[in-house]
């Protein structure tokens, strides 16, 4: 009878003492969960929620289930929307998932002022995105007074519609988030590059091997990590694709040209008053978002798995 | 020790047992359109305001909440109460307001200060719901009109006159106007502005995003005689695919043709037009309520403005006609409310016509010449006569722009003005911007492609129906 007392009696004093141990870690981490409950699940789950009931305003007049998802999936705005989307994810993997590689394998080669050229490559992500999109704004401006159109005249080509065509608008605006972001990506390229063991190149050039050949059987496949951990941000980043078109475009475009999924959720919550609607297509927005990780997490699993350094 | 840890702890229950003394407990009452700090005349004039208040009803407190309106932030301010009492908004939001319930009804209060009955019908009505409740008393009235630089007509010898005395003639000896008075007559001079200028000013601009182009071609529309909502066995119907809408589309597009619209740009928004009437274009659509904009943001001398009745179309002539309006936060009790509409009498903008609001118009209009602003007559949101009377002299005292240049459109208005659309005005209008953006720029496109548009834009229309 005495043995399981002292065996209670011990395992109390344990629990005890972690109860004390974990009650000091609880109350450290109380903060930040607070803080995270408040500004990220609390929204979250209210977003999930309304998604599925009919709301006045921001208040939830009672359950719909799915007929927002089919209010919204009739809405040609949403259709367009959905395909602008992917076509913002298309341009900028063409554009704004090369161009940071190409500064970044520049800077690597750079002998002279390299701190002079990193700065002047960083610099744009340090001015604020709203001033680059107004200032971009400007320099595609259609009219006569636009700066590139005047460029054009003066070199005596016809002026572009710039913002205005819409087979040009979401390109330009990738362009515009590109001047933005690849500086800062081109660093972490750079420090990428610079992680390479210099013997391969060495080794590479004693076989005869040339640039060309070196990048694409060096450079590359050594920086084959860093490339798909930015590859699946910039995926994650651009379906998120908000005030750029927003201010650029007068809230995306009389004809919906350059509207994004994320900027049609503003405009159902903010200029419809329909908070149900815009919570459906940020809801769809996430599980789209989920389903390209959830793809991209299989495939470096499955690369994994035959060997490749991924 | 233990005395002063005692004292101690009691030392904040004491302070705050001692604040309650001092509390105020006044009703309070947060008014929105107070001016902004920087606004050091207008703010020195709501003071004087909110002190004769105040004397006058100590239950009341005045707090100067300076409120700009913005669409994207109303929603959280309702939903946290923290929107002032009373705020002016835009005349195009009160549907939107009331459908999400961030403003609150004030029917009894309105009718219980007599207010009610002197307000303008018409304006009433753009205020109140389905059911007849009152959500907002109007500040004034607007309506569409054509603003004009005849500074810029003038010196492409389109308008006789000589600009450098700002004199201009707009009739003709026997007192006709020499003004476009059709939409005809309008693209003819757009088009001979662009000829005559080289292409360096065009004769105007047309709104075509934001919701913008929808709302300016309504009202062109109902010239050309489209009934743009119809009702089909009791129910309301959109009724956008109308051969009435195709023509209204064409004669944009045989402005654009023309070139009385700018061709290298397409897409323009109801704030552009103050950038572009300095310089760039020779008139404008505007409402009335935004001309001193351009004296203040386009530097046009006041001398050198005109304001023209909307022209007439094929099947008649209309301007699209509303009131600026007043509402007040969902969270409002009837007491707050009460004092807020009694404010207004303080501010001169309610029907009521006493000493102390006699006063408060007088003040209103000395401050605006003290800072120089131009001075219009207002479109009268009050139906009492005696109000009226008395703001017709003070107008006649203080305006201070060329009522020669003027004077149409606010002899027109009560003829020509027509209401926004009754039902999803805000969805037509962006369904709209679609068809006029097509239109301006492809300009050629045929009635028989504007109209296979117009069908889809209408069977999108009609989904809000459903």
């Amino acid at each position: 009878m005495n043995k399981p007392l002292v065996k209670t009696h011990d395992y109390i004093l344990k629990r005890n003492s972690q109860i004390k141990r974990n009650i000091s870690g609880w109350a450290v981490m109380s903060p930040g969960i607070m803080l995270f409950a408040f500004f990220v699940w609390i929204p979250l789950l209210s977003a999930l929620i309304m998604s599925f009931t009919k709301t006045v305003g921001f208040q939830i007049e009672g359950f719909v289930w799915l007929d927002n998802f089919k209010e919204i999936f009739a809405d040609l705005d949403f259709q367009r929307a959905f395909q602008n989307t992917f076509s913002y994810l298309a341009w900028s993997l063409l554009i704004g998932f090369v161009i940071p590689i190409v500064i970044g394998l520049l800077l690597s080669e750079t002998i002279h002022f390299k701190g002079l050229f990193r700065i002047g490559i960083y610099m744009p992500s340090a001015i604020a995105g709203l001033t680059i999109a107004i200032l971009f704004s400007f320099l595609f401006d259609p009219s006569s007074t636009g700066f590139l159109n005047n460029v054009l005249k003066w070199l005596g080509f016809a002026p572009l519609s710039w913002l205005e065509d819409p087979d040009l608008v979401i390109p330009l605006i990738v362009v515009t988030m590109t001047w933005r972001g690849a500086g800062a990506t081109a660093l972490i390229y750079l420090s990428a590059f610079q992680q390479i063991n210099t013997n391969y190149y060495e080794a590479a050039r004693i076989d005869g091997a040339n640039a060309w050949q070196r990048i694409t059987n060096i450079t590359l496949p050594s920086i084959i990590p860093t490339l798909s951990v930015l590859f699946v941000l910039q995926v994650i980043s651009v379906m998120q694709v908000f005030f750029e078109p927003f201010v650029m475009t007068n809230g995306g475009g009389a004809d919906r040209s350059s509207l994004s999924l994320l900027l049609l959720a503003y405009q159902y919550a903010f200029r419809d008053g329909r908070a149900d609607l815009s919570s459906a297509t940020t809801l769809i927005l996430f599980l789209i978002i989920l389903a390209l990780s959830l793809i991209y997490f299989t495939l470096v699993g499955a690369l994994k798995k035959r060997g490749y350094k991924v | 020790m233990n005395n002063k840890f005692a004292l101690f702890c009691t030392l904040p229950l004491l302070i705050s047992l001692a604040s309650c003394g001092e509390k105020d407990e006044r009703i309070r009452v947060a008014i929105g359109m107070w001016p902004e700090t920087q606004q050091t005349q207008d703010v020195a004039m709501f003071n004087i305001w909110k002190m004769r208040f105040e004397t006058d009803n100590p239950e009341y407190q005045i707090v100067a909440q300076p409120y700009q309106y913005d669409q994207t932030t109303v929603a959280a301010n309702a939903m946290s109460g923290t929107l002032p009492t009373i705020f002016q908004t835009y005349f195009t939001e009160p549907t939107m307001l009331i459908k999400n319930r961030y403003i609150r009804e004030v029917t009894d209060v309105v009718k219980e200060l007599d207010y009610y009955d002197d307000m303008e019908p018409s304006m009433r009505s753009t205020l109140e719901d389905s059911e007849g409740l009152l959500y907002g008393v109007p500040r004034d009235g607007y309506g569409f009109g054509v603003l004009m630089n005849l500074k810029t007509l003038n010196y492409y010898g389109l308008i006789e006159g000589d600009y450098t005395k700002h004199e201009y003639e707009l009739y003709d000896d026997q007192n006709n106007p020499l003004y476009p008075t059709t939409y005809q007559q309008l693209l003819e001079l757009g088009a001979a502005l662009t000829e005559v200028s080289g292409e360096s000013v065009n004769g105007t601009i047309f709104y075509s995003a934001n919701r913008q182009g929808g709302w300016l071609l309504s009202n062109l529309s109902w010239a050309f005689g489209a009934q743009l909502q119809v009702q089909q066995n009791g129910n309301w119907r959109g009724n956008l695919a109308s051969e009435e809408l195709v023509n209204t589309l064409l004669y944009l597009q045989e402005l654009k043709a023309s070139g009385a619209l700018p061709q290298d740009k397409n897409v323009f928004t109801y704030n552009d037009w103050y950038n572009y009437i300095g310089s760039r274009v020779g008139f404008v659509f505007a409402g009335n309520d935004v001309i001193q904009n351009a004296v203040t943001q386009a530097q046009i001398d006041r001398r050198d403005l005109a304001f023209i009745p909307m022209p007439e179309g094929p099947e008649g002539q209309y301007s699209l006609y509303g009131g600026t309006p007043f509402v007040f936060a969902r969270n409002a009790s009837d007491a707050q409310v009460r004092g807020a509409l009694k404010f207004l009498e303080y501010m001169g903008r309610s029907p009521k016509l006493t000493e102390v609001s006699k006063l408060a118009m007088v003040e209103g209009k000395e401050t605006s010449k003290t800072k120089n602003e131009p001075i219009l007559p207002s479109i009268r949101p009050w139906t009492n006569q005696l109000y009226n009377s008395y703001a017709d002299e003070l107008d006649e005292q203080y305006v201070n722009i060329n009522m020669e240049y003027f004077k149409d459109f606010y002899n027109t208005i009560d003829d020509i003005k027509h209401q926004e659309e009754p039902y999803f005005a805000q969805e037509m209008y962006d369904l709209l911007d679609q068809a006029v953006l097509d239109s301006l720029r492809n300009p050629y496109r045929s009635g028989e492609e504007i109209m296979n548009q117009l069908v889809t834009l209408n069977s999108q229309f009609n989904r809000y129906f459903n």
